[in-house]
């Protein structure tokens, strides 16, 4: 016990000099040289505060006004927030966007998963592939954009042409303009562009697995698939638990895509709430009302990030 | 000697300096130019001009970042961050409202009536930049929005001598057009180009008045004038004029000028007069020979020369430093030396001191048209930027289902929205 307790202790990190500055500053005990520490923080605390903080905090601001932006601003109180929650469009841009966000994440994460635990049985073998399926996600979702309007194009796309060529004419359909399949066209590009980093998070999961957990499962006489299914699958979850979350901010806040493909239509299939919000707030100029839909998305976002980061902060203790 | 010399030449300098300085312009006139191509050309030949005109004022020409598809976000930014200056062009009657509304815009009156200007537009282009009895600003740029496009071979292939301008003849032409093998007519409502034909047909079935109070709110949406253009729409989709709504729900209007214009593989497309140099340089197509416009069918014929236009306009701000230097250079663009520039760019001009013989027959005619029709801007552009979004994807919804149900659905929401948002 005695000797599990130095085990323990003797594996931390050193204290910092600067641990408990929070706490000091609180308690206005500051010590002589922690000024140094604020002045290696200024920069940072500066840029965020210029760029994230004070946007964020005047965003929250207009959130309680009706303001075009050449109108005089006027108190809304809690109005922009009411209307809010009862517009139907926005009831439809939350389905649209749980929709769209899961789908997104879960056929990403589930694609690069499954080419990384293939990658992970013959790294050097699938080297080409993971290099190629990776280079989409380095693709701008613009260039990736235009190039799956070429291929969803309803007379002249790639996909009903080749639909046509193997003589499934009856299959083809104006993808896009279908409200009924347009959402799952744009996921489908969107997953193409996306699949790259999963794929990269859980290989790098894969690859930090001792290769003598591997080798002595291989002398014990598991197979391919028992390696596979045993070792590399629960080995590899944090990769996973990362690609999932950076997924899933990454299509909370998609807007690219859907502009170029869809632009929200048809019928308001693909309207997600960012794209809700930029619609409130860039083409309709109610910048109350668009940033009352932000702070919503905003609070969305958090709560995907808030058990990853609270799992992280636990670690780093 | 040597002295003589440097005195010399520093006496030559500064003459060149000082005696340039006192000839030099002493006003300056700023404009916000945030126009793109040969449209901003356009305006900078037209700045020279003017200060050729009137040597003692100089002409400054601000460019904002965001310019493009839809300024309106790069002109809210710099009025928001203060930016001085003393003319805007305009081609959003709803934005200009809402700059009235709000104080930012000087009347022109006096000066309409101190330069004349009524000899160069009519008043129905006057009435345009009209709120609440006062005129904040003058049309110099304006565009067919009622213009049915067609290839003269498509349609002599269809055995259609003369492109019918009577709703019921339009509508017959369709079997014509089926039976030689092309779609009679490709709309795009991927986005907006939807609303041209509601626009369109609701002027013809209801007339500009009609229009203008349902743009204003003093008709409802749900108007009866407002379903029979709905129905009179149908009557074309159950003609077969187009393609299932699922494809329409996909194209772009780009796309449809592609199919009726470049390739022929379809009859009529109903856009603004842009797509006459997309016909003649892109395509390499002539204007008039190969490809033509007739104004949209009749339908009521009470209601015959109503006319869908777009325009800009020229808007003097309320703090404008020099307003007398913005109204001279105003009626420099009406005035005939102004008219002459524009039509050097291919634009056609709503003032009467434009020369039609210097346009292509195509520009020409509508040039013609656009000062003998009773002309209402168009309806999308009027709307509340909130309304107008609901206003498109309702006839995306019409497009996919014109039944009376749908009708009665789409009115109701439309009166609900134009209610919550005038």
């Amino acid at each position: 016990m005695l000797h599990g307790s130095h085990s323990s202790s003797s594996r931390q990190t050193p204290a910092s000099p600067f641990s408990g500055l929070a706490a000091r500053l609180l308690s206005g005990k500051l010590r002589k040289y922690d000024w140094v520490a604020f002045a290696l923080l200024a920069p940072t605390l500066f840029f965020f505060a210029v760029g994230v903080l004070y946007p964020l905090l005047d965003t929250f601001r207009v959130s309680f006004l009706d303001w075009t932006g050449l109108s005089r601003p006027k108190p809304a109180g809690l109005e922009n927030y009411i209307k809010l929650f009862a517009d139907p469009n926005f009831h439809n841009a939350l389905r649209v966007t749980l929709t769209w966000t899961l789908s997104c994440t879960f056929i990403s994460v589930a694609i690069g998963w499954s080419f990384a635990l293939m990658s992970g049985l013959a790294p050097k073998a699938t080297a080409p592939f993971r290099i190629v399926i990776f280079a989409a996600y380095g693709i701008s979702e613009t260039a990736s954009g235009l190039m799956w309007l070429g291929i969803l194009q309803p007379e002249f796309g790639l996909l009903n042409g080749v639909l046509r060529a193997i003589g499934l004419e009856n299959w083809t359909n104006p993808w896009l303009g279908d409200p009924d399949t347009a959402l799952w066209g744009v996921i489908s590009a969107y997953v193409w562009t996306q699949a790259g980093l999963p794929l990269l998070t859980c290989f790098a999961a894969i690859q930090a697995i001792p290769r003598s957990q591997i080798e002595a499962a291989y002398v014990d006489g598991a197979t391919n698939w028992q390696i596979l299914r045993y070792i590399m699958m629960p080995l590899s979850l944090p990769g996973v638990s990362i690609a999932i979350f950076i997924n899933l901010l990454n299509s909370l806040k998609a807007f690219d895509m859907i502009q170029i493909l869809t632009a929200g239509g048809p019928i308001r299939a693909t309207e997600t709430v960012g794209y809700f919000m930029y619609q409130e707030t860039v083409v309709y100029f109610k910048q109350g009302y668009g940033a009352a839909s932000t702070i919503v998305l905003l609070l969305a976002i958090m709560v995907c990030s808030l058990p990853l980061i609270l799992k992280r902060s636990s670690e780093a203790r | 000697m040597k002295f003589m010399v440097g005195t010399s030449a520093l006496a030559l300098v500064a003459s060149a300096m000082f005696g340039g300085a006192a000839q030099a312009a002493d006003q300056e006139l700023v404009i916000f130019n945030w126009l793109g191509g040969s449209e901003r050309e356009m305006i900078v030949k037209l700045e020279e001009g003017f200060e050729a005109k009137y040597p003692e004022i100089d002409v400054k020409d601000i460019n904002p970042a965001a310019g493009g598809d839809d300024a309106r976000g790069g002109i809210r930014t710099a009025l928001l961050a203060g930016e001085k200056f003393d003319i805007l062009i305009n081609t959003w009657p709803s934005l200009e409202k809402e700059m009235v509304d709000n104080g930012l815009l000087r009347p022109l009156d006096g000066a309409w009536e101190q330069y004349g200007w009524s000899s160069a537009l009519s008043d129905s282009w006057k009435n345009l930049s009209n709120h609440d009895g006062k005129t904040f600003g003058a049309y110099f740029i304006a565009g067919n929005r009622s213009g049915l496009w067609h290839r003269t071979d498509v349609m002599k292939s269809a055995g259609i001598e003369s492109v019918p301008t009577e709703w019921d003849g339009f509508l017959a032409s369709f079997g014509s057009l089926s039976e030689s093998g092309k779609l009679p007519v490709f709309i795009g409502a991927r986005s907006w180009a939807q609303t041209e034909w509601f626009e369109n047909a609701l002027l013809k079935t209801a007339g500009t008045d009609f229009a203008g109070k349902l743009a204003r709110h003093e008709a409802k949406w749900t108007d009866e004038p407002v379903k029979a253009t709905f129905r009179n729409m149908r009557d074309m989709l159950q003609a077969n004029c187009c393609a299932d709504a699922e494809t329409m729900l996909s194209t772009h209007w780009t796309d449809a000028a592609d199919a009726v214009l470049k390739d022929g593989k379809a009859g009529y497309m109903l856009i603004g007069t842009w797509v006459n140099s997309r016909a003649s340089n892109e395509y390499a197509l002539t204007p008039g020979d190969d490809y033509d416009f007739v104004q949209f069918p009749t339908i009521d014929p009470a209601h015959a020369d109503a006319m869908s236009v777009d325009g800009k306009n020229l808007v003097v701000m309320e703090n404008a430093a020099n307003p007398e230097a913005a109204e001279k250079f105003i009626d420099y663009v009406l005035s005939p030396e102004g008219s002459e520039i524009i039509a050097q760019y291919g634009q056609a001009t709503p003032s009467a001191h434009s020369d039609l013989s210097g346009y292509d027959p195509v520009v020409a005619k509508y040039a013609a048209l656009l000062q003998s029709s009773d002309v209402f801007f168009v309806l999308d552009d009027l709307l509340p930027a909130e309304l107008s979004g609901e206003f498109r994807v309702s006839l995306q919804k019409f497009l996919k289902d014109p039944s009376d149900a749908t009708i009665d659905a789409i009115t109701q929401a439309l009166e609900a929205k134009a209610n919550e948002v005038y």
